[in-house]
């Protein structure tokens, strides 16, 4: 009954953040210079024809009454630029398709090993295995997504032509899986070691060992789901960008997803593309987030919902 | 011992997680399944031919573009990679042939009426849709209106040299222009001219051609996929009239403007074809599949003669000056890109019966030889205009909208500064620079054009209209010859009238060329010929394997 009335709470709090976020990305998008029409070819003429058909001819405050009364009926529009006439939720459900097969293979490769390997360094803090995997670890933070994808692509593809150079279903998403996956395995990484460094000097699990429980059992059961919070804290923002794609990642591997999205309908003045993915985008951060407070209360009882 | 369990297990498990991330659907079609086995020096070290000849003709793999710039609604498509994929799916009454010169497309025969103003156009018999209709003149006619409600970049393409068309009968198609326009051919090679179903538009609406299946095709050509973002894939069509004696079967293109990405997959033998080249890569990729064209067109300076332009620029002793002290081939030097020194509006490419270039038929608007000269007359006449050594000079906005210009810009400006003492121009890179541009936002500009069919009147005709050319310039003797050279069928008047318009810019300078560049694209060339390039426009339905 609390967990129903606390979600309850929250969902109503969430559609009232993206109602914030659509006003505030609205005009904000409105006061940038440019429009979607800025073209070398078009006439001044042909250019005032475009923005009289789509409304933005309009002052800004009824073009927002327009929007939002089209987006309460489900209607994102069609996108004026990048895939000019195709309708923004199409666009946005097909792309996110393949940025989610990618995201998910990547989410799931940073978790294990990122928290394997952090829980190992932890375990054996200050021995050779702990100082090659953080070395590692910090390379993997500290060296550019782009330097990362195209030494793979060269070395791979170009050089002993293992692997296709651009995406596809096949061996084609191993690059971009491992390009998505590594900043986020070497931050888990260091997370993970640092929140098991913090636990391992608790008293309770002093107790646990005093008990006579195997290290098996101190360590697995006791000491990490303890140091979890942390990780999960960071699993919700993390879930919902690696799903939605990275632009690097789809940029340098072709892969026909929703990340490139998020730069490339800023810098063409897509409005109803930026829009778009912005609220799917926020609604994406307002779920993982609910859902990690949720979690938050499965892995430590004493936590209470409100 | 321990740890090397665990090591193992970890290791296991990333293989797993590898398999894992292989796995999913097989059978998807990827631009490397084409890869064939030739070997090839063109394309770099120890790289494989990107096509193989199959049952259906010779498969290749070809960078053309991003999305954002791909289309296939002839009447709104506007960037080059949009307008050359329209090229190899639809067909106009004229279309680009294997030797990249303008001929008769789906039209068998085209006469001019004796006045010049009529054209009359027969259809082949043998044109057919990709569903097995028949294309008509219908369909001809309701693409030139749909060109022009569109409102689109070229939907006055047509409409700015002929004021009605009609379809007399299914096989005819009557266009009149408003003056002998000797160059009506090129644009109705343009695609924006091309035929459209009417069905096909009102049953998908906005979303027409959208996808690979909500057109039809008329072209050499049909759409087989559209992988939105990632690429197209083009099927030769068998019922095409001339389908016998084009070797392409099928076309691969893949949709990037991931410049590195698209040189690897070339040296790895994915494609055989890219536009897109890293500027830093270009030197490496001399003698392994590195080509130059013209790219016909220019890349100025533009000065703001309009109300909100500085009142010193209205000076023209000052933008003469402005002009002479632009180091042009250092600036050609520093880019190494091939370029051509711009001493005119017009770029080289153009040649007369007596096998003469244009650029070399014109006076050139300063003396390119003497830079040192042009430096000294410079500084004489920024003196007569009262600014001798820079001295009380205004400051001016300089805008441009990329790094490469602002660079270009910045050599410009200090130029300016070293010669004539001028510190007072600042160069901005902004956002909404067409915006700003086409509002007299500025007082210097960058300004270029790239031609869009080839024919000179598209290049001298960018300065025609004030509205259009941005520098709120208008000069009457320079309009009276330019419609004079485009209603002239004589070669050697229209020369000369062209050189007069390009003497009377030389005179009024609301713009100063700085250079002419050069399109780079990659193409192997050792195992296969037949690509056509013409105004930045790529064909390659007349490839053949050597």
């Amino acid at each position: 009954m609390e967990t129903l009335k606390y979600m309850v709470k929250r969902v109503f709090l969430a559609l009232l953040s993206l109602f914030a976020i659509v006003t505030i990305t609205f005009f904000l998008m409105n006061l940038m210079p440019g429009d979607p029409f800025m073209s070398e070819k078009a006439t001044a003429e042909t250019r005032a024809m475009l923005i009289a058909k789509y409304g933005l001819d309009k002052p800004v405050i009824v073009q927002y009454g327009r929007y939002l009364s089209n987006l309460l009926k489900g209607d994102f529009g069609t996108s004026y630029v990048l895939q000019k006439g195709r309708a923004v939720r199409e666009i946005i459900t097909e792309s996110f398709a393949v940025s989610m097969q990618i995201g998910v293979r990547a989410l799931i490769s940073a978790v294990i090993v990122g928290i394997t390997l952090g829980c190992i360094s932890g375990l054996y803090k200050d021995r050779p295995v702990d100082s090659v995997i953080r070395v590692l670890s910090s390379i993997g933070i500290s060296t550019p997504g782009y330097v990362i994808a195209f030494s793979l692509m060269i070395v791979l593809s170009v050089k002993m032509k293992l692997l296709p150079v651009t995406y596809d279903k096949g061996l084609g998403a191993i690059m971009p899986v491992i390009t998505l996956a590594l900043y986020s395995t070497c931050y888990l990484i260091r997370l993970t070691r640092a929140s098991i460094l913090e636990v391992l000097n608790q008293d309770y699990l002093r107790t646990v060992r005093a008990k006579g429980m195997s290290e098996f059992t101190v360590i697995f059961v006791h000491a990490l789901k303890n140091s979890l919070i942390p990780v999960i804290t960071y699993l919700g923002p993390l879930t919902a960008s690696i799903l939605t794609g990275g632009f690097v990642a789809e940029s340098v591997f072709n892969v026909p997803g929703l990340g490139r999205y998020f730069v490339t309908s800023i810098s063409s003045r897509d409005y109803t593309m930026i829009m778009g993915v912005t609220i799917f985008y926020s609604s994406m951060i307002v779920i993982m987030n609910l859902v990690c407070d949720i979690l938050y209360k499965a892995v430590d009882p004493r936590i209470t919902l409100d | 011992m321990k740890l090397k369990n665990i090591m193992a297990m970890l290791l296991a498990a990333l293989m797993v997680m590898s398999l894992a991330a292989c796995g999913g659907n097989g059978g998807s079609e990827t631009t490397t399944a084409a890869a064939g086995e030739a070997t090839t020096a063109a394309a770099g070290d120890e790289t494989t031919a990107a096509g193989e000849t199959t049952a259906d003709g010779l498969e290749i793999g070809v960078v053309g573009g991003s999305e954002d710039s791909m289309g296939l609604n002839t009447a709104t498509v506007g960037a080059l990679n949009g307008l050359s994929a329209c090229r190899h799916v639809y067909e106009g009454l004229y279309k680009i042939g294997a030797d990249g010169e303008v001929t008769l497309g789906q039209a068998a025969k085209a006469e001019q009426s004796d006045d010049g103003l009529t054209w009359t156009f027969t259809l082949r018999d043998d044109i057919t849709w990709s569903d097995g209709e028949p294309v008509t003149a219908e369909d001809f006619i309701y693409g030139f209106d749909f060109l022009v409600e569109s409102a689109d970049d070229y939907s006055t393409i047509l409409s700015d040299v002929a004021d009605k068309w009609e379809a007399t009968d299914d096989k005819t198609v009557v266009i009149n222009t408003k003056f002998a326009c000797g160059y009506l051919p090129s644009i109705l090679a343009f695609p924006s001219t091309y035929p459209v179903r009417k069905d096909m538009v009102e049953e998908f609406g906005e979303s027409y051609a959208t996808e690979a299946d909500k057109a039809v095709y008329n072209g050499p050509f049909e759409v087989v996929s559209w992988e939105h973002q990632a690429k197209i894939v083009m099927s030769k069509r068998t019922d095409y009239y001339d389908a016998a004696n084009i070797a392409v079967g099928k076309i691969n293109w893949v949709l990037t403007s991931e410049e590195s990405t698209a040189l690897n997959q070339f040296k790895s033998g994915d494609i055989i074809y890219s536009d897109v080249i890293p500027d830093e890569e270009v030197a490496s990729m001399v003698n392994n599949g590195l080509h130059y064209a013209s790219g016909m067109n220019n890349y100025c300076v533009m000065f703001n003669l309009g109300d909100n332009g500085n009142d010193v620029l209205k000076d023209v002793r000052v933008r003469e000056a402005l002009s002479l002290a632009i180091d042009r081939q250092r600036i050609i030097n520093i880019r190494d890109l091939n370029d051509e020194m711009g001493y005119s509006l017009t770029c080289s490419g153009f040649t007369n019966a007596d096998g003469v270039d244009f650029v070399d038929y014109i006076d050139p608007w300063f003396d390119a030889e003497d830079y040192e000269g042009n430096c000294e007359k410079a500084k004489q006449l920024l003196a007569e205009a009262g600014y001798e050594g820079g001295a009380g000079f205004p400051a001016l906005n300089y805008i441009v909208n990329n790094d490469s210009r602002k660079e270009v810009a910045e050599s410009v400006v200090n130029d300016w500064k070293e010669v004539l003492g001028i510190d007072t121009i600042t160069v901005n890179k902004i956002e909404g620079f067409f915006a700003a541009r086409s509002g007299g936002d500025f007082d210097l500009a960058y300004y270029g054009w790239w031609m869009d069919y080839t024919d000179i009147s598209n290049m001298i005709g960018s300065m025609v209209s004030v509205q259009d050319n941005n520098c709120f310039w208008t000069n009457e003797d320079f309009l009276t010859a330019y419609n004079n050279a485009i209603t002239t069928e004589d070669q050697k008047a229209q020369w000369d009238y062209y050189k007069e318009c390009e003497a009377i810019m030389a005179q009024d300078l609301p713009v100063t060329p700085i250079l002419h560049s050069q399109s780079t694209f990659l193409f192997d060339d050792t195992n296969y010929d037949g690509l056509v390039y013409s105004c930045g426009n790529f064909v390659f339905t007349y490839i053949k394997a050597k």
